[in-house]
């Protein structure tokens, strides 16, 4: 590993959940404060943030919150990346010695029910949204289904990723859905979008993180400073035959999604190979997610899961902990706080301040990753 | 690429040539819309709103398509051939749907 140029000093969280009369610019902004405290920064130290949301307001308005500093302050909008992409931007001005101390924030506030997005906005024809076919769980199900088939995984195995997302849940005072669901109970709930059922899915919510960086340089300017090393923060987006969120057609010969091209120059800009990694986060906006993008990011082989899930590899106490607070499946996904949660979830293990649901043995690397539409990733890898 | 469009999505060339595409094909994947989808843009009413499939249908070695599928759920299963039907949302406008091609008339 080379020298790491930029360290996180500081995660803040506000709860994910429903959380009436408060607004997700106020979850932003109380995430950045407790990060700000966890960091012993203030506010003013920031130079340089970036932030954002799906549908819950710009980011920069929140120094009426925090403070009108001056800052540089960059609002993102980029979907289910746009905390990553807030991420990249502010690692990238890190990297580059424009600013010494950065912020990062991501919130967001989702009525119930599935996202409705409009074609138009997203480069497509209008009868696409008219037919139907404007679902993203549509996406989930089909591409899950065709995984299945070519690799011959099955539906029990969508309930274990369920089940333990649930039961890490449990240990998570932030975490929204921490009623422990047997295996049985998830297979047997309402099919939602074939063949997932009603507890294999996400649902939009509510929440907001914040992390603070610094240069390495300046940790020797605080106090008590408590470390983890960002060694690297990559997007990417689509390739013409990929098969990706709001695809009304897919070539024959399908190139590999952005997740694959993400990770990878994730770990060779990190130095840090896939089996390195002791605790992973990555998008699990349903069951057949998480089974996917453990393979696209290279952390298993495609057809592997099956036989991973069965012996508890991905458990807390496994070989390869995955999604160790939940995950979007017990978490929601409130869209711009996704990303930087897994952030928050993963510095946390590699502090040792994960209390009961802390990965065994000193976890030393860590790796995030998020997906979505119309197919973008970001992934991040982390060491102590 | 589908549907057309005025430049190539893969080397951004203005060169477009229509080509009819076949109008039979094998189920890829699958699923099933079984809430109604949020409205706009769905042209239809959730009081009155019927579960449908939706896929990518493999026409030929040509291209995979994504359409509402007709026909009963339970029934469909990757490669069954299919066909394309006409299909008008609630407002008669026309959309297109793939249906199971019955055994009678399939080869």
């Amino acid at each position: 590993m080379s020298e790491p140029a930029v360290a996180i000093v500081g995660i803040g969280l506000h709860p994910f959940g429903r959380h009436e009369g408060v607004s997700g610019l106020e979850m932003g902004a109380h995430a950045v404060r407790l990060a700000l405290q966890d960091a012993g920064l203030r506010w003013s130290d920031v130079q340089f943030a970036a932030g954002g949301s799906s549908s819950s307001g710009n980011a920069d308005t929140m120094v009426a919150d925090l403070g009108a500093t001056g800052l540089t302050f960059l609002n993102v909008h980029n979907g289910c990346a746009t905390g990553g992409s807030a991420l990249v931007s502010v690692y990238n001005a890190l990297v580059s010695g424009a600013c010494e101390v950065g912020a990062v924030v991501g919130f967001d506030k989702h009525p119930r029910g599935a996202f409705a997005e409009q074609p138009e906005d997203w480069s497509l024809p209008a009868w696409y949204g008219t037919a139907g076919l404007m679902v993203t769980t549509q996406f989930f199900g089909m591409k899950i289904r065709r995984y299945m088939h070519d690799h011959g995984i099955e539906a029990p195995t969508l309930a274990k990723v369920a089940s333990k997302a649930f039961r890490n849940a449990a240990n998570n005072e932030n975490a929204w859905r921490r009623r422990p669901l047997s295996e049985d109970e998830i297979l047997n709930a309402r099919m939602v979008s074939d063949p997932l059922t009603q507890y294999m899915l996400c649902s939009p919510g509510e929440g907001g993180a914040a992390l603070v960086l610094c240069r390495s340089e300046y940790l020797a300017r605080i106090q008590r400073a408590r470390p983890i090393y960002l060694r690297s923060a990559v997007l990417r987006t689509r390739q013409p035959q990929s098969f990706d969120v709001y695809s009304p057609a897919l070539g024959m010969e399908l190139s590999p999604s952005p997740s694959v091209a993400a990770a990878r120059a994730a770990f060779e800009q990190a130095g840090v190979a896939p089996s390195e990694i002791d605790v992973a986060q990555v998008q699990d906006t349903e069951s057949g997610a998480e089974i996917i993008h453990l393979a696209e990011c290279g952390l298993c082989q495609h057809g592997e899961q099956s036989g991973l899930y069965r012996r508890g590899a991905t458990e807390i106490d496994g070989e390869l902990p995955v999604n160790t607070d939940g995950g979007c499946l017990a978490n929601g996904e409130p869209i711009g706080a996704s990303g930087l949660r897994q952030v928050y979830e993963t510095v946390l293990q590699l502090r040792g301040d994960a209390g009961e649901r802390q990965v065994p043995n000193e976890p030393t690397a860590g790796f995030t990753h998020v997906y979505g539409a119309p197919g973008v990733s970001a992934c991040t890898v982390l060491s102590r | 690429m589908f549907p057309l469009r005025k430049r190539c999505t893969a080397c951004a060339g203005s060169e477009v040539i229509r080509r009819l595409l076949p109008s039979r094909g094998t189920l890829w994947t699958y699923t099933v819309q079984r809430f109604a989808p949020p409205s706009p843009p769905y042209r239809g009413s959730a009081e009155t709103f019927t579960p449908f499939g939706v896929g990518y249908v493999e026409l030929d070695d040509v291209v995979r398509v994504e359409s509402r599928l007709i026909g009963d759920p339970e029934t469909f299963r990757i490669g069954m051939v299919l066909e394309l039907v006409p299909l008008l949302d609630v407002d008669g406008e026309p959309i297109y749907a793939f249906a199971p091609v019955h055994e009678e008339t399939s080869k």
